[in-house]
């Protein structure tokens, strides 16, 4: 028999309280409108975001920062050549140029190969432009995302060519949870349009409902601007009220900078990372365990994912006329020992399928009699004269193949 | 699931729903199952450890409670606490034991031993096995058990309160599952500002602090004697609103459902003496050990030494309660001789009447607070360096203020020159503003500010919350502190 008491409390309630007169309700009331007029003027154009004003100074924020300048100051002579990869073709450039150049290589500013550029020019006789967005982690799918935001900023900064460093970490790092989770695709979010893949590209539950918050909530979408307020008016308090110097550059020992670099989003200064000419023999750091950890687990959800990202980079390339070149980076034997059995083939493979069908070019640079153990400073990265030599060899690769027969495109098998 | 997760956002409002929505019957039902998904949300296994305990320490309390003598009572007694013990020793002190062992072992020469497992400290194991102890210990001092078995299941795995308390009583407790709830406008307003300021208190006071504290707890060698008295107050600020930003969240979640669950801190660092602090400080374990572990030594209805013997062992068993460290030990134990030594000191007092007169005078007890923060703040240099060993070097520094180095110059402080994270520099106005607005919540503290305080002030502050929260949570957030424990 159901009895009064059964009889679900709610209903009682509301009958002599209205929920209306709550000041939390009238709180959250206040929230939802001044989401709504935000959303209004931001629509109508009055509220002017900014991409380069940021809270955090990330690798990929000072490389779109020089990147968008440029354009706009139209210092932008048609881009011949884009260079993209990781910190494989990161660490190439800087080294190469300390070297060739014999200066010092900020690693923060320096975004354009004049080895490159010189070698080109001294082999084709014309005059070659280079911009690199090689970035320390960076996967395809983000490859993708910047090249995409590169075309976004209109023709003069569309590439003529894509030299893109590929490697297998590349395609399977077990560090990265999902495509979303690199600083590169969280910066860029703002720069580029990447509604055509936030759907697929939240794997998690939690990535899920984020994005829904973040679609739902015009504050929550532009999180980034009201922390970039916060950051100015903090330094602004810390100068006028706290003596504080010069906030722009870092002054911390090591260990709170390690510590920064784990638990705080990515934070750049341009007086961090300089890459040296050397003086005498390069050292040579072990860093297996690290690569160790990245290769862990093979999952062939992200291998087919981030492949899924290289395809969809080939087929906007050929739509917009810009010829790619994949390059398959050097690594050391000791680095593929550490990889599943049998996933380097399989890798290489399918990248070669790939770029068949697409009607890319595939430079495998990865041979040890070319880069023999004393050009890499670790497993992976060459040291500052084996970047030298692999943009010595690229150049002279690119210009053979040129010259070679396009390869016929075959189907996937 | 983590309070301040976006899951626990989602979470918290589908069970609000549904707890309100469906007949009273149905319930302690609804909440049990949602405890018990909030727990397996971690680790899913550990389900099995919650309900054996809770089947277990159902039936033995019927078994005390039936016993036909005391002598029988005490048999069931020793068993569930005896059970409860062993399992909380066996998750949270086996390494602790079995290093200690090894420790030994290799000072006379002979191989140290290795479990031949590895153990994972379940979550908030030293928190539902301290309520399984009161409950059976109550039940044997001549409390009626709890028949309703949902309702007693409920009571261990309550999920606001399930991973770090406060550790609740049955006796306040199952009355209000039994009770028909009821939802009131003042609840619900209530609870969730009360969720909204433990959020605030996380995740934008302590997580910017933890930051900060690791940077100087990690390498403190490294930093002058007065930047680790930096460091140590800024962690005495993290642990506060750590733990009180998770208690916040956990009053005002059980106050959505209709329930109370008691306060755990009281203005802590206003307090005049280390007795006060403790009477402040982690209430409920505070209750818990008096009531359980002091009182059942003898408490203060002994000798003198007797008495201090007790104060000492509690604190120090309640020291190692927090974990399976030394460093959590030698904690305890400060605390216990700190005690004494109040005791001392107040026994000294009475017979003083002009001391008596300056400690009572306004300035006496500014500089008591001053005094007994400073000693609690010593306290938790123990309580987070990594080791006792560090912590000693850390205060001998602090204490002989000892300087820096700089780029090969010695200077007085190293924080000043440190400029990133922003949190470095800002810290010499972060802490001050923190200890304002800590004595200014204890001038407001005996007033109802729910009759005193305009309502759009109300308006603008739960709005204010909001937009806080959404805009400044970062993506990534440190676990509550007392998750570990």
């Amino acid at each position: 028999m159901q009895t009064s008491i059964d009889k679900p409390k709610l209903d009682d309630d509301m009958k002599s309280e209205s929920f209306a007169a709550s000041f939390v309700i009238q709180g959250f009331v206040c929230l939802v409108v001044l989401d709504l007029l935000l959303r209004f003027l931001g629509t109508a154009g009055y509220l002017g975001f900014n991409p380069l004003r940021v809270s955090h100074r990330s690798w990929v924020y000072w490389n779109e920062r020089e990147f968008l300048l440029d354009a706009k100051a139209s210092k932008q002579k048609p881009l011949n050549t884009a260079l993209f990869g990781s910190s494989l073709m990161m660490s190439a450039l800087h080294g190469g140029d300390a070297v060739y150049l014999n200066k010092p290589q900020n690693v923060t500013l320096h975004h354009k190969s004049q080895l490159f550029k010189d070698l080109v020019e001294k082999r084709s006789g014309k005059s070659d432009n280079n911009f690199a967005f090689a970035l320390g982690g960076e996967m395809v799918s983000d490859a993708y995302i910047l090249f995409k935001g590169m075309l976004e900023q209109g023709q003069g900064c569309r590439p003529e060519k894509l030299i893109y460093g590929i490697a297998p970490r590349d395609f399977m790092d077990h560090a990265l949870p999902s495509v979303t989770s690199t600083e590169i695709y969280r910066y860029m979010r703002r720069v580029t349009d990447l509604a055509e893949i936030e759907k697929q590209a939240r794997t998690s539950p939690t990535e899920k409902l984020e994005l829904w918050l973040s679609k739902l909530s015009y504050i929550y979408q532009h999180r980034e601007e009201f922390l970039y307020l916060q950051s100015r008016y903090a330094k602004f308090i810390c100068r006028k009220l706290l003596g504080a110097g010069d906030l722009d550059l870092v002054h911390a020992p090591m260990h709170i900078r390690k510590q920064a670099f784990l638990e705080l989003p990515e934070d750049s200064a341009p007086n961090e990372v300089i890459v040296t000419p050397p003086v005498g023999p390069e050292p040579y750091v072990d860093n297996s365990s690290e690569y160790r950890n990245r290769y862990r687990k093979y999952r062939e959800y992200q291998f087919a994912e981030q492949l899924g990202y290289l395809e969809k980079l080939l087929q906007l390339a050929k739509a917009n006329n810009t010829e790619v070149i994949l390059v398959n980076m050097p690594l050391t034997q000791a680095n593929m020992n550490l990889m599943p059995s049998g996933f380097y083939q399989n890798y290489y493979n399918r990248v070669e399928n790939l770029a068949r069908l697409n009607g890319a070019r595939l430079l495998d640079l990865n041979d040890q009699k070319l880069f023999p153990i004393e050009y890499f400073g670790d497993g992976v990265h060459m040291n500052t004269r084996g970047g030298k030599r692999f943009f010595e060899v690229l150049v002279d690769k690119l210009f053979q193949t040129e010259k070679a027969p396009r390869p016929e495109i075959k189907p996937a098998t | 699931m983590l309070f301040n997760s976006l899951n626990y956002a989602v979470f918290l409002p589908i069970v609000f729903a549904l707890f309100w929505l469906s007949k009273d019957k149905w319930r302690v039902w609804i909440l049990l199952i949602a405890s018990y998904i909030f727990y397996m949300s971690w680790k899913p296994a550990f389900i099995l450890l919650i309900i054996g305990l809770t089947v277990a320490n159902y039936y033995l309390a019927f078994a005390i409670a039936g016993a036909p003598d005391q002598k029988g009572k005490k048999k069931w007694l020793t068993v569930s606490v005896v059970g409860n013990l062993l399992t909380l020793a066996f998750f949270k002190y086996a390494y602790f034991f079995n290093d200690t062992l090894s420790a030994i072992l290799k000072s006379c020469g002979q191989p140290a031993t290795k479990l031949p497992f590895d153990i994972v400290l379940p979550l908030g194991i030293s928190f539902f096995v301290f309520e399984f102890i009161h409950y059976t210990t109550d039940v044997y001092r001549g409390h009626q058990p709890i028949r309703s078995f949902p309702a007693f299941a409920l009571f261990a795995s309550f999920f606001p309160t399930q991973i770090a308390g406060p550790i609740k009583r049955f006796q306040d407790f199952i009355p209000q599952f039994l009770a028909p709830a009821k939802l009131t406008v003042k609840s619900f307003d209530n609870g969730i500002s009360l969720i909204l300021l433990g959020l605030f208190k996380k995740v934008l006071i302590a997580d910017n602090l933890s930051f900060f504290v690791q940077g100087g707890f990690s390498q403190p060698e490294l930093f002058s004697g007065l930047d680790l008295w930096i460091f140590a107050y800024a962690f005495a600020f993290q642990i506060y609103f750590d733990f009180s930003g998770y208690t916040d969240v956990a009053r005002g979640s059980a106050m959505l459902f209709g329930y109370k669950v008691p306060i755990n801190f009281n203005l802590p660092y206003l307090a005049a003496n280390i007795a006060e602090f403790w009477h402040r400080w982690h209430i409920s374990l505070s209750t818990w050990l008096r009531d359980y572990l002091f009182i059942p030594l003898g408490g203060s209805r002994v000798s003198k030494l007797l008495n201090y013997r007790n104060l000492i062992l509690t604190m120090t068993l309640g020291g190692l309660w927090h974990g399976a460290a030394m460093h959590f030990l030698v904690w305890g134990l400060y605390h216990g001789l700190l005690l004494v030594g109040h005791k001392l000191f107040q026994a000294g007092k009475d017979s003083l009447p002009a001391l008596k007169n300056i400690i009572d005078s306004s300035m006496g007890k500014f500089a008591s607070v001053l005094l007994t923060f400073h000693a609690v703040v010593i306290g938790w240099v123990f309580f987070r360096a990594e080791t006792s060993t560090i912590a000693l070097e850390m205060l001998k520094r602090m204490f002989t203020l000892s300087p820096a180095l700089d780029n090969g110059e010695k200077v007085s402080m190293l924080l000043t020159h440190i400029n990133y994270p922003l949190i470095y520099p800002t810290i010499f106005l972060i802490l001050p503003v923190l200890a304002v607005m800590h004595y200014l919540s204890g001038l407001v503290s005996g007033i109802d500010l729910n009759k005193k305080v305009p309502r759009f002030c109300k308006i603008g502050y739960a709005f204010a919350l909001m937009f806080l929260i959404l805009v400044f949570s970062p993506d990534k957030s440190p676990r509550f502190i007392y998750f570990q424990f």
